[in-house]
This record gives C-alpha cells, structure tokens and sequence, in this order.
C-alpha cells in the first residue's frame, strides 16, 4: 500500500509537470482562449481528482496525518486555481485583460509553484517511508 | 458596490472559511491549544453569513445553494467543533475530528457553489454530504495510531462501531445523490404539452413569391477557404462565404423575396446559414441537426424568406459557429424601406476580430469617405464577434435610430457619449453631416475605426479621447410608448439562471457554462404554444457577461435588476446580460418552431450554454446532434 502510494506520488509530480507544459503551449497559441486552455483545464481536473485519490489511498494506508495532509493540500490548492481564474475573470470586461485581473491572475502561477513543491515534497516523504533508511537486523 | 463585487466577495470569504477551519484543524492535529485560529475560523463564518445576506437581497438565485445547504451544513459542524474543543482536552481526537468536519463543510460549500450552482440538487446536496462525512472517517482512520487499536477486542467496539455506520451512511448518500437526476421538460408554468406533433420544421418554410411590388433577390453564396488581404498588408488565412470576409452583403427593399443558395466548396465539417435577428420561418433559420441536415463540401441548401422587416441584420453558419465564425463564415443582411431618401449616405461596419487584428468592414486601418456636408448618414454597427465591442461616434451628436433592426421610439440627440454593442446586436446611428470631419472610434483605438470627411483635405488628424464618455443606457434612452404586453399579461415564465459548473456537454463531462446548472444538450426544453406571451427572467450568478440570443423572435425589454424601461420601447435579438445581473424580457409566440435560445459568446454557447424553445406540436426530422 505505501510503496502504491509512492507510486501514485510520482505520477502526481509528472501530471502537475505536465500542467506547467499544457500552460505554456496554451499561452502561445493563436486560438482564442477557451480552446487553447481546452488540454490544460481538463488535466487540472484530472489533477484535482487524482490529488484527492492519492489522499484516501494515504488514509485508507494510514499513513501519517502529514503526508496524507499534503496530498489533501495539493487537491485544494489545485481546487484553488479555478478560483483565481475566476475571480481573475471578474476584473476583466468585453474580453479584455484588465490590469487587476492579470494582477490576482499572477496569484495562479504563484500557487502553480506551491502545487509543484508540495508534490515533490509527498514524493519524497513517501519515498523515505517505503525505503527505510536503517536496515533492520 | 455591485451585485457583481458581492459575488467575488462571498467567494472570497467562502475561501477564507475553508483556509481559517483547515487552518484550526491541523493547530488541533499538532496537539497545540487551538483556541486563536478556531475564533478566526468562526469570525470568518460570521463574516460569510453577512455576505450570504447581501446577496440574498440581490435575488434568491445568487444565494440558494448557499442558504439552502452550504451555510447549515457550516454552521452547524462549525458549531459542533466548538463546542466538542472547549469541552475536550487539548489536541483530543474528537476535537481535531471536529474541527476538520467543519473544514470539510466549508469545502464541501464552496465545491456545490463553484461546480453545481443554482438550483440546488437533493443528488448534488447528498453527495456533498456523503463526501463530507467519507473525509471526517478517514481524518478519524489517519489520527489513529495502529498501536492503539485493541488487539483483543472481542466483540464490535465503539469506535468500529461508528466507523461502519458512519461508513453505511457515507454510501447511503452518496449513492442515493449520484441516482437522483432526470431530465424533463419545462413547461414554464403553462400547460403541458399535447400528445401528438403533427408539424415538422421541414415543412415550416418560406414563400417562393415577393410581396405585391418586391422583386426576388437571388444570390449563391458558397463556402469555401480563402486569403485575405488586408489594407495593413496582412494575410489571414479565412473561411469564407464567397472568398471574402465579410460575406457577400445581401441588401433587400422591404416586400422583396431574398433566395439564397448555400453551397459549400471545402469546409470539411460542414456550413449553414442564420439569419440573425430575421425571424425567418423556422425551416429557414439554418440551423443544422434541429432545421436542416448541415451543409457539407458538394452539397447546397436554399433558403427563402420575405424581406418584411426593415433594418440591420446578418448571417453567419450556426454549425460549430465558434470556430466557423470566428474564420470568417459571416456577412451582412440590410433590409431598406421602398422609398429611401434620395442622397443619403448608408454605411454598414460589421466588426469583426481575426487572431487578435479587429477589422471594420474588411478594413484593418482608419477607412475614409467623402461625404457632403448636410447629407444625411446612416451608420449600421454590426458586433460579429462573441465579445461586446466599444464605438463612440466624435464630431457630431447623432442619434441611436434602431437597435438589433427595430427603429427606437423619438431617440434623443446625444453626443460623447460610449455605445456598447453586445455579441451579435446592431445599432443605426444617424446624423446630417456636419462641415467638419466626423470619426467612429471602436474600442479606443486611434488608428482604426471609420472617418467622414466634408471634403478632401480636411483636416482629421485629432480625435478626442473617447474612453471616458458615459455609456449610453438603452432602457431609459428615447421616449416611452404603448407596448403591445407587458409582463402581467404572460401565459407562461421561464427562468434562466446563467452560471458555470460541471455539466455533461456532448456526452463528457466538463467545466461547463450552464443554464440552471446543466449543459446543452441535457438542459430541458422550453415549450410554448402559438399565441402566448411568454417571459423570460434571464439571471447572471457567472462573472462573465453572456449576451443572450432567442432566435425567431425579437423579446422586448422589460426591466433591468428590478428597474423597469423608461425609455423607448426596446426589441432586441441580442442583449448583454453582464455578472450579477437580472434582465426580464417578454416575446409573443408568434413564429412556430424549434428555436434555439442561447448565449452569443459562441464558445460559451460551445461549452453549454444553449437550449431550445420549442412549439408544443412541433418536431424535427434532423435528430439528433445539434450542432449550433
């Protein structure tokens, strides 16, 4: 169960990796917004629920309330995004960016960041866990 | 502050409770006195309250799954969290239980207004619950220590007790929640439908002669791809209806027959044509799955119609019209009275954007005309982009004639003043040409737009700044009349709760835009019966403007967030429902059919947010897949 734990970890990492990818290739296309965020809003979905898969898998192992925490905490702050890309929207009219919204919109890269390093934190607690690091005789 | 910044406020504050409980939970969980962030918690679930009431007095659509659910369900944990850590010791398990179930309430809030919405769910309230009451277990599981549990417990202890009825219940509820939904008909508070369709769209066609006097306007419009160049030198690759953008401009005299052939070259997924704004006879409406089979590469279509209404119109292919007129499937459509006034200067702009270029009438730079000064002009504002645009008409007041078409009743004179045009809509502006230069300024920008000048080398290089003029307020613009009905005389009330959450669109589920929180094709029909009124209360709980489309029929305008037109009578095709706010319209069914009735953002309307209104009796062989 730990070590499927781990595992689940790591995909966790390379989707959220994935995420920042999709961001970037979305933003350089001439399509209209909607259609080229298309990829990258279906995989924050799926990041979303596979954060909160990751976070019963950890309950259901009981591992510790910290990392299982963790992994609650990257299915919120994943949550949290399409918050800000909303409340973000707010500021703007008639299709055009405003200086507000591109500022709370700036918040979405910066919780992208706390997104990666929780994950790579869950990966390597996980994997301190599954590899005990005194052998035992 | 606006209905608009109330929403962004209670979501704010929603998030706020979720933060401040988690926060008090895991203070809790690290056996720390919990007592400081568990009274931020609470003064935030107050604070929630208060903004939740605000809203409540903007419309009950704004607040009922927070009332009804979100809020109870807060409170309550809340309440229970309180109490369980005053009396518990600290860092108890039953307290940092507790406090994580009102964590989960706060979240469990959030989630059914962000993703379900109005109308609240019993499957949506009881999921939420289960889901809730599935997390507060595994908290208990997680914060149990392997090593506590008795090994030599015979029987069925307490805690394991708890832990399979909670379990039974978690099930027991998300399961009754996923098995609660349907899909119906809404019958708006009239009658309910007869048992029998006798009429299908496909015999509700057009007439094949002109009225008395007219002539048939005959025109063969064929789609195909095509290079655009514009004044700027820039070449945009377009999809076309005879090879430019806009489209081959159809003009008619009032009483003529317009017949036009739709054929298509090379747009692989096929085209139709709409006539927006023109209620056409359902049959000719062009739209593909519910009026006609689409039009693919080596087929055609013809469609007839009567030019009796007189005014700005246009037509763009309503098959996956997001992408099809976003390339430039689009023309226009001007209907003129018989006898129209020697010597005047009539202008139509549609606007249009391509990959970020916005361009006036085929134009990309500041068009130029000579025009006498004196002459009579008409400009005819075309908005064919799904997001409002800004125009503002400097060196002369002028006068709003007609929106979406329909000639207002005595406009005012006005000048500096800003006309939004939402998706869609059209408005006239008419003036006598003054001896100096007059310029239309869109969307602020300098180089673009359209210049009128009394004669050569007239002297236009300054404009005004017109950012900052006030927008012009259709519903109190002009002079109130007698309408035909108004809202006591309704037979039937559809409300229209715009909003996003998830939805089921085209067989996926997706981050919808939604009506009353589904997504098209699983939003139920609107049924009506010839000869009724029929109001419609159109709410915006979203954070993005949705410019509302009823095709078939023009809906009069009655009120706007509670406050009735003062104005002209207003008929519009297309208005702009914009983030809080409420609009109530009327229309006369007058046009049988099947009509879609849909936001003009077409993405928007691509994501969801379309539905049908449709005559009791009236049926369509082009089943199926619908594709606006």
């Amino acid at each position: 169960m730990r070590k499927a734990f781990t595992a689940l970890a790591v995909v966790l990492l390379l989707l959220v990796v994935g995420q920042f990818f999709l961001a970037a290739s979305g933003a350089f296309e001439s399509v209209p917004k909607d259609e080229s965020f298309k990829p990258h809003r279906a995989l924050g979905f799926g990041i979303v629920l596979f954060a909160i898969l990751l976070t019963i898998v950890g309950a259901v192992a009981r591992l510790p309330g910290r990392l299982v925490g963790m992994a609650g905490l990257v299915a919120g702050l994943a949550l949290l995004q399409t918050v800000i890309r909303v409340i973000a929207g707010a500021f703007d009219d008639a299709g055009k960016t405003s200086t507000a919204g591109a500022l709370v919109f700036g918040l979405h890269a910066v919780n992208a960041l706390l997104i990666a390093a929780v994950s790579v934190r869950i990966v390597r607690q996980a994997r301190q866990l599954s590899t005990p690091a005194v052998p035992v005789s | 502050m606006t209905t608009a910044a109330w929403i962004v406020a209670d979501l704010v504050v929603a998030v706020l409770t979720v933060i401040t409980w988690f926060a008090a939970g895991i203070t809790a969980a690290r056996r720390r006195a919990a007592r400081v962030p568990l009274a931020g918690a609470v003064l935030v679930t107050v604070l929630r309250v208060v903004t939740v009431m605000v809203l409540a007095g903007r419309g009950w659509w704004f607040v009922q799954e927070k009332v009804l659910f979100g809020l109870p369900l807060l409170v309550s944990s809340g309440l229970v969290a309180v109490l369980v850590t005053i009396r518990g010791t600290v860092g108890g398990r039953p307290a940092v239980v507790a406090t994580f179930t009102a964590a989960y309430a706060a979240l469990a809030g959030l989630a059914v207004s962000v993703l379900a919405g109005y109308p609240l769910t019993l499957g949506g309230a009881l999921i939420a619950i289960g889901l809730v009451g599935a997390a507060a277990l595994l908290t208990a599981r997680v914060l149990t220590v392997p090593s506590e549990t008795p090994a030599e417990d015979p029987g069925m202890s307490r805690r394991r007790f708890l832990g399979l009825t909670g379990g039974a219940v978690v099930v027991g509820a998300t399961g009754t929640g996923v098995g609660v939904s349907f899909v119906s008909s809404d019958s708006g508070g009239g009658p309910g439908e007869a048992a029998t369709t006798d009429i299908s769209v496909s015999d509700l066609r057009g007439p094949s002669s002109p009225a008395p006097g007219g002539v048939v306007r005959r025109h063969v419009l064929t789609a195909r791809t095509a290079t655009a160049r514009l004044p700027s030198g820039r070449e945009l690759e377009v999809w076309t209806y005879n090879g430019g953008v806009p489209g081959t401009a159809i003009t008619a005299a009032k009483g003529d027959l317009v017949e036009v052939r739709l054929r298509n070259t090379d747009i692989e997924d096929g085209v139709t044509l709409h006539w927006h704004g023109y209620d056409v006879p359902c049959g000719e409406d062009g739209v593909p799955g519910v009026t006609q089979d689409v039009v693919t590469p080596g087929k055609d279509f013809v469609y007839r119609f009567r030019a009796d209404q007189v005014g700005t119109y246009w037509y763009h292919t309503h098959f996956a019209s997001h992408i099809g007129v976003r390339k430039g499937l689009y023309g226009t459509l001007v209907v003129t009275p018989r006898d129209l006034p020697a010597g005047q200067v009539d202008l139509t702009l549609p606007v249009h954007t391509f990959d970020g270029t916005v361009v006036l009438a085929g134009r990309d730079d500041r068009a130029e005309h000579t025009v006498p000064p004196g002459a009579p002009v008409r400009l005819r504002l075309v908005n064919t982009d799904s997001d409002p645009h800004r125009f503002a008409l400097a060196g002369t007041p002028f006068r709003l004639a007609a929106v979406d078409g329909r000639d207002l009743n005595e406009p005012d004179e006005v000048s500096e003043v800003g006309l939004r045009l939402t998706s869609g809509g059209r408005y006239d502006l008419v003036f006598d040409m003054p001896d100096t230069p007059v310029a239309l300024v869109l969307d602020a920008d300098p180089d673009g737009g359209l210049l009128l000048a009394p004669g050569k080398g007239a002297d236009a290089s300054i404009l005004p700044s017109t950012s900052d003029w006030p927008e012009l307020d259709l519903l109190t613009y002009g002079v109130s009349a007698a309408v035909p009905f108004g809202a006591k005389d309704a037979d039937r009330h559809y409300t229209l709760v715009l909003d996003r959450g998830l939805a089921v669109v085209d067989g996926g589920p997706t981050y919808a835009h939604t009506v009353n929180g589904r997504g098209h094709p699983s939003i139920p029909d609107q049924v009506v019966t010839e000869g009724e009124i029929v109001t419609m209360t159109v709410v915006n709980r979203s954070l993005v403007t949705h410019p509302w489309h009823l095709h078939g029929h023009p809906v009069l305008i009655l009120s706007r967030d509670g406050v009735a037109r003062s104005g002209s009578p207003l008929w519009m095709d297309s208005f702009d429902v914009r983030p809080g706010e409420v609009w109530e319209v009327a229309f006369e069914a007058t046009n049988p059919g099947i009509w879609m009735n849909h936001c003009h953002n077409l993405p928007h309307a691509d994501q969801g947010m379309m539905l049908r209104l449709r005559y009791d009796g009236v049926s369509s062989p082009f089943g199926g897949s619908h594709h606006h």
